[in-house]
């Protein structure tokens, strides 16, 4: 155990008790995953990706590159969990990862032999040949060794959930510079939303033997959250990763609501995304303690110096029996001696430095902890770590530590203000990159921004806070800033040390994706030099760390190499999300039946008391079929269904089409301009089938629109495309012709629509009409009649075809759709009256040879689909010039035309392409496509529609239908598409 | 999914119940049924006229995203030259009759009375569980009681408007009521949600 005597935000008064590699440790509430197992004195916690050396926890937050564990089992095991921020709950289960047998004895582990040839590149560079083996053998097998955690294998048992705030400024970060800025936005009453990575906030300052306001960090951080949690215009939100900045002053959040317990309480999700707008924010996302590059520094033991004295003054936890620390610069040496001061036994501070500032000298004199100045350490040694090699001017020698502490220096934090294309900026008084432009209605304070002393934070939180709020229209009043003690901040900029020669072990620079200072050597031999491709090439900065530690490392090495200076190198730039962000949050409510809405349509629950069985048409759930007892399959429904319906009569509910209702004087102009055909001239009380067209000439849609008053039309499209005609005709209304006067209003969802069809359906319509004439002259095709139905219901009757059969489609008030429905079903019993579905639809509409959505593709046009003769010439509509462009307009080009099997037992696929009879099978010869198939009961075999080069004049000829997918070589007989009454006069009766 | 909908049809409305934490309700939500409503669109150049003609029948119609009411009517901006106007115990032939007597050929008036689901959203909790799908400031500093939006909720079109401090009121297309009242209940679950009107399970 290396759990201090005391201290600590940890509750020693509650023990909780865990798991890893199935071993029992215990722990407390406050303690992470990783700081209660380094207080237990476990140190190896992982093996690494290439290489899988052991390693250890490096840091004490989100930028952790190597404690990762796979968190929970089963449904809820989460693979390559950071411990340093995993929360610690009674009965947590964790296991380390990439390891086999074990942790401790890893068979993988011979890759460290072979390092020497495992560099970057190397797989590159070995795997080449033969190529088609790189997919099928040597990715596979490469993966398999290396890659990480394990996701879980079973679906995911919670539910996340997506939220959006609104706040005048936003605050990202709680450490003193955040506190500061909340504080002073809050008091001048804006809006102000704290958000935090961390459990509690405070940030450094929980960790910190600081004075403000003459009191201990710690009571300032208590304060300022009781401040801040009593003002109403105030949200705390901890757990919560800003992980984001997007335009429109937008910022993507993750709140990890349930993830400090064992499972999700009652209604409540794991993980709940917020979209923050915010008209105004402080970045005050603190400064990662910088690692330095020395032989042996990813042994477990070799942490972040800050990290090691977090561990100790905020964990109560030594990450060693003994330790010391390697430092450049003042902040680490307080940092280690505040440890030193909770109870961690520090037995040297090695600084690079000729000598330390006197206070910072005094207290580690009075600590009993010894100084070297201008030491380096130079190799490490044990499994874990056991002893270091410090080398100064005035010789070597070797310290027996279990921990080492490293720091070199600081590096701001400021992944967020790169995310809308910010380059970060040198400041070489603090070598260091510092933002450079940040997204609009940012401000970056503190540490993030380069600003290290404590009372510089604090005022600079302070003043960004209360600007912040003022730009966001709020008078605030310039309050004085938290007073603090001068802390010193003095450094000296030192990124790498070598070793003698290969003494020491590898130095590296990214330790998540294993690049050690050699690859970077080896990238710089080989050319890749620019920062991007040094990037690419070793995969510095790529692991799910994002090279948060380790890029500045990189570039360092580089810059060494080419002795260019580290601005002159360059920077990556860093892109959302700033940590890793769990899939099934982006998703929230919307998986499986929630991914996207379920539409019923108004029979929807009659259909399901018929037994039918539902497809999903777009968001729509429609009837494919009512299948009946003793049916064997799916097609002898349909059969069944297309029979009843052309013998004697069939239903079903069409309330799918888009219904678009439009009225003013100008309704026919428009009309006439989006449509190909004349509608103005259409009279009142009549129907007509028009095609549109987009701009580019090509079909955008079809249907039938009527006439129900001189300046009132209702317009139907198809199902797919409702919401695309209606955005289109507001589209003309407001941008192509605003001087047209024409009212639009979806009236979709408010009205069922049900098809009567077949040679009987007048009979049927005729029993539940109120006294409306329906007779062939009372009603004639293509007329519309309005009356009531049932006794009384609004109605409106579109005497329409689709089948080919008399036909009717009766419209009233959704309500009533069900009762329409049932009162048609009992109308029509005595004719055996057929309720069919959508797979029906198809046969029938394939029999008659009417185009569909397997038609109307966006690739055709009017001409292709043998509509051409409806264009009038008389007008000019959207797409007339582009469609008569000579591709168009190419007589070669593939038309509509039908299909039958020479084999008549054959079956017809659609996507079977056409070629000449002997004809090579080569895309030079390919003229055209099957569109739709069907087998039709109405002529015993298998029918097609489809677009074939010159289609309409090879009427009787053969050709063949080549369909390599599915193993189909036939030949087909050209026809005209209309199989049954070709010349309408079914529908006329 | 969340187990709270596991057994409930996504075609179907959430039937009434109490759903999510127990005890007092956070959220409660009642479908509002039969209302008659009706789409009124000013014609070309006619909205400063519709506005005035529809004042002195006695509806003042709000020239933007807010709700007024009148002569028994309810009017929601949904649209420049837009509204759509609600009456409890009325039928939608009668609500078209009156509205187009009110403003003769100076607008479209279309009957909706079947188009939407309409929702009455309140309780202490009720912003929060908005906020789960809903796009828009409701903070009462920015969205107030006469206020009201046309906006996109967990993939759905809907308009809604806060009648009082209390109540937000919303129109949802009636295919899509569903799939909203399956956001609404597991987004108000934690807070403990009534939900009444829609029928029993």
């Amino acid at each position: 155990m290396t759990r201090l005597a005391h201290g600590g935000l940890i509750d020693r008064s509650l023990t909780l008790s865990f798991a890893f590699d199935g071993k029992t440790f215990t722990g407390h509430p406050g303690d992470t995953l990783a700081s209660a197992l380094l207080a237990n004195g476990v140190r190896l916690v992982g093996r690494s990706f290439k290489y899988h050396r052991p390693r250890g926890v490096v840091t004490a937050g989100s930028e952790e590159p190597n404690a990762l564990v796979e968190l929970r089992t089963g449904a809820r095991r989460e693979p390559n969990t950071r411990a340093t921020t995993v929360e610690l709950y009674d009965g947590l289960e964790a296991a380390s990862q990439n390891r086999w047998p074990s942790l401790d004895h890893d068979v993988l582990s011979v890759n460290r032999l072979v390092s020497p040839f495992l560099g970057a590149g190397f797989y590159y560079k070995t795997f080449m040949w033969p190529a088609a083996f790189w997919e099928k053998v040597y990715e596979p097998v490469i993966r398999r060794a290396a890659g990480l955690g394990r996701a879980a294998d079973a679906p995911d048992p919670d539910h996340y959930e997506k939220a959006t705030a609104f706040c005048d400024v936003l605050v990202i970060g709680s450490g003193a510079a955040g506190l500061a800025a909340a504080l002073a936005a809050a008091r001048s009453g804006a809006r102000v939303i704290l958000a935090d990575e961390d459990f509690r906030l405070g940030g450094r300052l929980l960790s910190e033997r600081a004075v403000i306001n003459g009191g201990s960090a710690l009571d300032f951080v208590a304060r300022a959250e009781d401040e801040l949690a009593s003002l109403r215009n105030v949200r705390l939100m901890p757990r919560t990763t800003v992980f984001g900045a997007y335009d429109g002053s937008e910022y993507g959040a993750v709140e990890r609501v349930s993830d400090h317990l064992p499972a999700p309480l009652p209604f409540q999700p794991r993980q709940r995304l917020w979209r923050i707008v915010a008209k105004r924010c402080v970045l005050a996302a603190g400064a990662f303690d910088r690692p330095i590059v020395f032989p042996g520094n990813d042994r477990p033991g070799v942490m972040s110096a800050l990290a090691l004295a977090t561990y100790a003054t905020r964990y109560g936890a030594g990450a060693g029996a003994n330790a010391a620390v390697f430092s450049t610069n003042d902040h680490a040496v307080a940092a280690a001696l505040d440890a030193a001061d909770a109870g961690l036994k520090l037995d040297a501070v090695i600084d690079v430095r000729p000598a330390l500032p006197e206070p910072l000298a005094a207290r580690a004199k009075a600590l009993g902890v010894r100084v070297i100045t201008e030491g380096e350490v130079v190799a490490t040694s044990g499994k874990c770590l056991t002893s270091v090699t410090v080398r100064t001017p005035r010789g070597s020698e070797t310290l027996a530590v279990e921990a080492l502490g490293v720091s070199g220096g600081a590096t701001p934090n400021l992944n967020l203000t790169c995310h809308l294309g910010g380059k970060p900026v040198w400041r070489e008084d603090i070598a260091a990159f510092v933002p450079g432009a940040v997204p609009p209605g940012m401000a970056v304070a503190g540490a993030a921004a380069g600003t290290f002393g404590l009372a510089d934070i604090l005022a600079e939180g302070t003043r960004l806070g209360a600007s912040a709020a003022s730009d966001a229209g709020f008078a605030a009043s310039p309050a004085p800033a938290p007073q603090a003690e001068g802390t010193s901040t003095g450094f000296k900029a030192v990124f790498h040390v070598k070793g003698k020669g290969s003494k020491g072990g590898p130095a590296f620079v990214d330790q998540q994706n294993d690049v050690t200072a050699k690859d970077v050597a080896l990238a710089h031999r080989e050319g890749f030099r620019a920062v991007e491709l040094l990037k690419r090439y070793t995969t510095l900065g790529m692991a799910t760390d994002q090279g948060k530690t380790s890029n500045m490392a990189g570039l360092a090495v580089m810059a060494e190499l080419t002795g260019k200076g580290i601005p002159a190198t360059g920077t990556t730039v860093f892109r959302p999300p700033y940590t890793p962000v769990a899939l099934g949050v982006l998703a929230g409510h919307h998986r499986g039946i929630d991914f996207k809405p379920a539409r019923p349509t108004p029979t929807h629950e009659w259909a399901q008391t018929q037994g039918a069985v539902f497809v999903e048409t777009g968001l729509w759930m429609r009837a494919a079929y009512f299948p009946k007892p003793g049916e064997k399959d799916w097609l002898e429904s349909v059969n069944r269904e297309v029979k009843a319906t052309r013998e004697s009569v069939g239903v079903i509910d069409v309330s799918t089409f888009g219904k678009i209702d439009l009225q003013g004087p100008d309704v026919g102009v428009l009309l006439d301009r989006v449509y190909i055909n004349m509608f103005s001239t259409l009279a009142v009380g009549k129907a007509r089938y028009g095609v549109m067209l987009r701009e580019d000439g090509l079909v955008m849609d079809d249907g039938t629109t009527a006439r129900l008053a001189d300046d009132h039309y209702v317009m139907t499209t198809t199902t797919a495309n409702a919401a695309k005609v209606y955005q289109h005709l507001e589209f003309c209304l407001q941008v192509l012709w605003p001087e047209l006067d024409v009212c639009l209003a979806s009236v979709s969802e408010q009205w069922a629509q049900i098809a009567v069809s077949g040679p009987r359906s007048r009979e049927v319509l005729a029993k539940i009409v109120d006294g409306l004439d329906v007779s062939n002259a009372g009603l004639p095709f293509m007329g519309v009649a309005q009356g009531t139905v049932m006794g009384g219901v609004q109605a409106r009757i579109f005497r329409l075809s689709f089948s080919g059969e008399l036909g009717y489609e009766i419209a009233v008030p959704a309500r009533h759709g069900p009762a329409l429905m049932q009162a048609l079903m009992a109308a029509g019993a005595p004719f055996g009256i057929t309720p069919y579905g959508v797979e029906a639809l198809g046969v029938l509409r394939i029999e008659k040879g009417h185009v569909s959505g397997s038609e109307l593709t966006g690739q055709t046009s009017a001409r292709d689909l043998g509509l051409g003769k409806m264009a009038s010439t008389k007008k000019d509509y959207i797409g007339r010039v582009m469609a008569a462009r000579p591709a168009f307009t190419d007589p070669d080009r593939p038309s509509f035309v039908g299909f039958k099997p020479v084999d008549r037992t054959v079956r017809l696929r659609a996507g079977a392409h056409f070629l000449k009879i002997g004809a090579a099978a080569s895309t030079e010869n390919d003229e055209g496509y099957m569109t739709s198939t069907a087998f039709s009961p109405t002529l015993g075999h298998y029918i097609g529609l489809g677009l074939l080069k010159r289609g309409p004049e090879r009427i009787g000829e053969k050709v063949r239908a080549f369909d390599p997918l599915r193993g189909g070589d036939i030949e087909v007989e050209v026809c005209s598409p209309a199989f049954i009454d070709p010349q309408g006069e079914k529908q006329r009766v | 999914m969340s187990d709270l909908l596991e057994h409930i049809a996504p075609t179907r409305l959430v039937p009434a119940g109490h759903y999510g934490s127990e005890g007092a309700a956070g959220v409660t939500a009642r479908a509002v049924e039969p209302v008659a409503a009706a789409t009124l669109v000013a014609r070309k150049g006619a909205t400063a006229r519709l506005i005035a003609a529809c004042a002195a029948a006695g509806l003042p119609l709000a020239d933007g995203p807010r709700v007024s009411s009148g002569a028994g009517l309810e009017a929601v901006g949904t649209g420049p030259g837009r509204w759509l106007i609600l009456a409890e115990a009325m039928s939608g032939a009668d609500l078209v009759a009156r509205l187009s007597a009110m403003a003769p050929s100076l607008a479209a008036v279309t009957d909706q009375s079947d188009a939407n689901l309409i929702l009455d959203v309140s309780g202490e909790k009720a912003r929060a569980a908005m906020a789960k799908g809903v796009m828009v400031d409701l903070d009462p500093t920015a969205f107030a009681a006469g206020d009201a939006a046309t906006t996109t909720v967990s993939h759905v079109g809907v308009t809604f408007w806060q009648r009082d401090a209390a109540t937000f009121r919303f129109a949802v297309g009636r295919s899509f009521a569903p799939a909203f009242l399956r956001w609404l209940t597991v987004s108000a679950a934690e807070f403990g949600f009534a939900l009444s009107g829609t029928g029993r399970g």
